[in-house]
């Protein structure tokens, strides 16, 4: 084909000039059929089988995308980048792909035409930096009351999962933002921890102020549920463990080796004794106090023995990050050796239970005063409802704390894309020179978010966007999806984060941009065709 | 074009014909397997898993989970249907049914023209109806637990598997339950009721003991303790070892005579203690050394050894005894009691029975199964399960409904009744929906022999007279079914409602179907590319 081939080992593929942006068109045209139907709440679902037979269930374009072995370089450069964009933002995936996409369609007309690439970027920049400018504009800065964010949270969720879902988690899911929030501190969302139980329907899902524990005690004495319990977290073995180094006990009667045995035991127990101690100052005998105990380290039959005896439930080898969260969301501090057991290092939580579901074991820390952490209890009857759900919850909650972290909120139901399409328009007449064709371009490709969720909620998609055109002119308008009209998203209640329509201008015009601009497309031959 | 993205074998399928029909076809397939094994008259199938054992079955959750369903869709149905077995242990086959009934109708609509988010919508509407309409038709709640009553209330969940022996089983899984019923009904648990499988004798041979069977034989020579005081070590009986290493340090022969007699002594002094306490039967959780044997023996001591710790919980359950973790002699709390412990011979096989009088109370019974092979004994099992879930269901719920396909023709005519006053697109969903629920009542004849058609036209025609108790009579035409002492349990019903219509639609949510190569695992066992791998495609697909 060319010199190249001469330079490179075996047989590898070239492709150049208009060959190399076909073939970048056509797969970022792909992909974008491929995540057309995902897009927004009346999107339809897919469904992924992996290699191994495990079935999901999504129309979330990050998971979609990350799921789906992407073989083609361009269309996995393109879903790269849309995973960057729900890495940074959590949101904005599907759209990310059909910019990209839509983008690079309409750049095909004007090559066709005898364009340079070069030209059409050169407009895409432009487009973007005013795109970037309205969007300043166009931001809506309001205190962020609980219903606000729920507005936010259940415009994300309902692209998601269904109807009913959404709704339910959008409760959950900005409680548990609002829990765990401490002023003038950064969010930290792991404290938001997500359990997932497989029974019942996935409506059953609740919030639990406290934290949920997947194990439960494994002494069949212990008690199975505690009003008022004081909790210890602590690091501490109450194993019977092998001296360190090499300890060779001599005895000359059985009586001596029964020693040995007892002193052996005592090293354990003296430390279970000193927890029952801290037990019996704290709990006194009133019967309505408890104690629970969590250990990071095991505990031995033995050791919750003795526990059992004494009432006290006995959870061990509790996960490290479960640790920090105990502390943080019953109070209390974790503690590594028995030596610092005082009153001060317990949390208090007025209930903890352990329920049984088949096989499994949960355990309950729940009615806590302060919870700075909180679990968010996923109920739904199989896999990949949890999966679904899991995913979905990320996303909420990512978009309830880009809402407090950006301070305002940009209207959404494509009222953005619109407003934008018509402002670049003007832009367009005003631009001397060739860039106009790229804004021009920019402009067209923008409609594709309206447009889609058009085609998915069942509407003529040329309609719609004529009314959505003549709407925009007055003022903001969005996509009405259940009627086909145009809506006011600020009434309706339908907002997008501002992170998440900055960043997706940002990542398509500069994917975009870089696609076009590659006229040659050099691939190795792989080792395995030379083998 | 979009296929070439994808990583290569990759299959990619789209749109209503290409991925959902598609679907809807699956798990139609699947529900034609399960369909003819529903009810007292249900055939039984024979299905040879990958591992090539067999089953001689009509439950339905061992058929699908032996065939090892492939198709994603069909996998669904097959999930919410275990998800039935998990939450309610019965009516597993209702779920599989109904979901392929439902698609079965939803794909009619697809293909009239209807677009699968107003099936959807229908379907979802008249699901909740569904529910509603099953708790309207209640016709008896069970508030006491006599074994009359029981026996009745959970027959049909037993006939559905040994249509024979209903009566027997019946009876005896009442008598088990309430037997073990605590003071709180709802701390019920399924797992105190055992069941232990004889080879041998006939069906109608087994029969029910209060508290705990083992399949072994006791150790020593003593096979017999009444009213015993029995003491549980969950460990084995042997001398105590050092954790670290230990030596034991002689000089002389005389030493070493001196160490072995103290070693003597001690589980002498031991086992005389345990003797001292009045205890006559020991169990153990591991290996017993000789020495402690030949004490045991000389004090007259009973002794059970068993590797499991459940069983051993079992013991501790039936004996109200509990687990010592040291082998020093148990505490009075710790010892149990058991009015009679022997070792007894079923057939060639040796068993040692804790029974314990019926005034003792006791927290553990076991149903002894008698039959002549192993597949009779592995489908009565299951059907005792089923019952045993039932009563479960019963003591947290005691709402029962008519059985023999009565509640749900009744569901069926009240939901069309509402489809037809529903305006909208969904109308057609709901109508469909009312009518997915005949096929119980279908299936019900057409196993019995009868004309299906002839007995739910009868049948909608007495609902429609107000009897709305009324249902499929297996042995020919239609009957009262409250009058016949048919019941089906509400919570389960409502179950299996709800997760059929939840399975059917999620799989009719689903727009395009991405599956990546399957990795070829070696079957073990049996050749991947046989007849027998064939067979499960067939089956699955």
């Amino acid at each position: 084909m060319s010199a190249i081939s001469m330079l490179t080992r075996g047989q590898s593929d070239i492709i150049s000039a208009l060959q190399a942006l076909t073939y970048n068109i056509n797969a970022a045209k792909g992909l974008q059929g491929v995540l057309e139907t995902n897009l927004g709440p009346r999107g339809t679902m897919k469904m992924l089988v992996s290699a191994g037979g495990d079935i999901k269930i999504t129309k979330d374009g990050n998971v979609l995308l990350k799921e789906m072995q992407i073989q083609h370089p361009s269309a996995s450069l393109i879903a790269r980048a849309s995973t960057a964009q729900d890495q940074i933002t959590g949101d904005g995936t599907t759209s990310v792909v059909l910019l990209i996409g839509e983008l690079l369609r309409q750049a095909e007309r004007y090559l066709a035409d005898g364009f340079h690439p070069r030209v059409l970027t050169d407009g895409f920049l432009l487009a973007k930096e005013h795109c970037i400018k309205l969007l300043e504009q166009f931001k809506v800065t309001k205190t962020l009351d609980h219903e606000l964010l729920c507005s936010v949270a259940r415009t994300s969720l309902r692209t998601k999962v269904h109807a009913a879902l959404a709704d339910k988690l959008t409760g959950i899911v900005v409680e548990a933002v609002q829990t765990i929030r401490k002023e003038g501190e950064v969010l930290d969302l792991f404290m938001i921890e997500i359990m997932a139980i497989q029974q019942h329907s996935d409506v059953n899902s609740r919030l639990v102020k406290g934290i949920v524990l997947d194990h439960g005690a494994r002494h069949p004495e212990m008690p199975k549920s505690l009003k008022n319990a004081f909790i210890l977290t602590c690091n501490v073995s109450l194993e019977a463990e092998k001296p360190v180094g090499d300890v060779v006990e001599q005895y000359k009667t059985a009586a001596e080796r029964e020693e040995f045995v007892n002193q052996e035991r005592k090293f354990v127990d003296d430390r279970v004794a000193k927890i029952i101690d801290l037990k019996r100052l704290v709990c006194g005998g009133d019967p309505d106090k408890s104690f629970v105990i969590v250990n990071q380290k095991g505990i031995d039959p033995a050791s919750l023995d003795m526990l059992a005896a004494e009432g006290i439930l006995g959870l061990r080898r509790a996960k490290r990050r479960n640790m920090e969260r105990i502390t943080l969301a019953c109070g209390g501090t974790a503690v590594n050796s028995v030596e610092d057991l005082s009153a001060d290092v317990l949390g208090f939580a007025k209930s903890v239970f352990e329920q049984s579901v088949g096989e499994e074991k949960y355990t309950f820390i729940e009615g806590v005063d302060n919870p700075f952490s909180v679990t968010i209890l996923l109920k739904a009857p199989n896999k990949y409802t949890i999966l679904q759900m899991k995913d979905a919850i990320r996303d909420g909650v990512r978009a309830v704390k880009n809402a407090i972290d950006d301070g305002c909120l940009i209207p959404g139901a494509g009222a953005f894309e619109v407003a934008a399409a018509l402002e670049l328009k003007k832009l367009q007449e005003t631009i001397q020179g060739r860039a106009k064709y790229g804004v021009q371009a920019f402009a067209e490709a923008l409609l594709v978010i309206p447009k889609t969720l058009a085609t998915n909620s069942g509407f003529d998609t040329i309609d719609t966007i004529i009314k959505l055109e003549e709407g925009a002119r007055q003022h903001v308008v969005g996509l009405d999806i259940q009627t086909g009209e145009v809506c006011d998203p600020v009434t309706e209640g339908i907002y997008d984060n501002y992170i998440v329509k900055k960043h997706f201008l940002e990542a398509t015009t500069l994917i975009a941009s870089q696609l076009l601009q590659v006229d040659e497309v050099l691939k190795a031959s792989s080792d395995k065709q030379q083998a | 074009m979009t296929s070439s993205l994808l990583k290569e074998g990759t299959k990619y399928l789209q749109g209503i014909t290409g991925a959902v029909i598609q679907n809807l076809e699956a798990v139609q397939e699947l529900s034609k397997v399960t369909r003819t094994s529903l009810g007292p008259n249900g055939m039984n199938k024979m299905v040879i898993n990958r591992h090539g054992k067999l089953f001689v079955t009509n439950d339905a959750a061992t058929i699908i989970r032996e065939i090892d369903v492939v198709h994603p869709a069909a996998r669904m149905c097959v999930m919410a249907s275990d998800q039935q077995q998990s939450e309610i242990g019965d009516a597993t086959n209702l779920v599989v049914v109904l979901t392929g009934e439902l698609l079965a109708q939803a794909q009619s609509l697809l293909q009239m023209g209807l677009h699968p988010s107003d099936v959807i919508r229908g379907f979802e509407k008249s699901g909740e109806e569904a529910a509603k309409i099953l708790d309207a038709s209640v016709i008896e709640t069970v508030t006491e637990y006599n074994t009359e009553t029981v026996a009745r209330c959970i027959k049909s969940a037993i006939s559905s598997k040994v249509n024979a022996y209903d009566n027997l089983f019946s009876n005896l899984v009442a008598q088990a339950c309430i037997g073990i019923l605590p003071d709180d009904p709802k701390r019920f648990n399924v797992d105190n009721v055992r069941v232990v499988k004889v080879t041998g004798g006939s069906v109608s041979d087994s029969f029910l003991v209060r508290g705990a069977v083992i399949m072994r034989d006791s150790e020593g020579t003593i096979k017999q303790a009444n009213n015993a005081r029995v003491a549980v070590f969950t460990h084995g009986f042997e001398i105590s070892k050092t954790d670290a290493k230990g030596t034991i340090l002689v000089e002389d022969a005389a030493e070493l005579e001196t160490y072995n007699n103290t070693e003597e002594n001690k589980m002498e002094e031991k086992i005389k203690a345990i003797a001292d306490a009045g205890v006559s039967v020991v169990v153990c959780g591991g290996t017993i050394s000789e020495m402690a044997m030949h004490f045991f023996e000389r004090y007259n001591i009973m002794v059970v050894k068993t590797a499991s710790k459940f069983e051993l919980r079992r013991i501790c359950l039936a004996t109200k005894s509990r687990g010592s973790m040291t082998l020093a002699c148990p505490t009075a709390e710790e010892l149990g009691y058991v009015d009679s412990c022997k070792v007894q011979e079923w057939g060639s096989t040796k068993v040692i029975v804790f029974e314990q009088k019926p005034e003792t109370q006791c927290t553990i019974s076991t149903i002894v199964l008698r039959a002549a092979t192993n597949n009779v004994m592995d489908d009565i099992e299951k059907a005792i399960e089923d019952g045993v879930n039932t009563f479960k269901g019963l003591v947290r719920d005691g709402r029962f409904l008519a059985g023999a396909g009565a509640a749900e023709i009744g569901v069926a005519s009240k939901i069309k009744s509402i489809g037809e006053s529903t305006p909208g697109q969904d109308q057609y969903a709901i109508k469909k929906y009312a009518e997915a629920f005949e096929v119980v009542a279908r299936i019900l004849s057409t196993n019995a022999g009868l004309d299906s058609t002839e007995v739910v036209s009868k049948l909608y025609s007495k609902h429609a007279e107000g009897n709305a108790t009324w249902g499929v009579d297996i042995e020919g035409d239609v009957f009262d079914a409250q009058a016949a002492g048919i019941l089906d349990h509400l919570a389960t019903k409502q179950t299996a409602i709800r997760l059929a219509t939840n399975a059917a639609v999620t799989i009719l949510r689903i727009s395009q179907i991405i599956m990546s190569k399957p990795c070829d695992v070696p079957v073990p066992g049996g050749s991947p590319g046989g007849t027998m791998g064939s067979m499960d495609q067939d089956a699955a697909m």
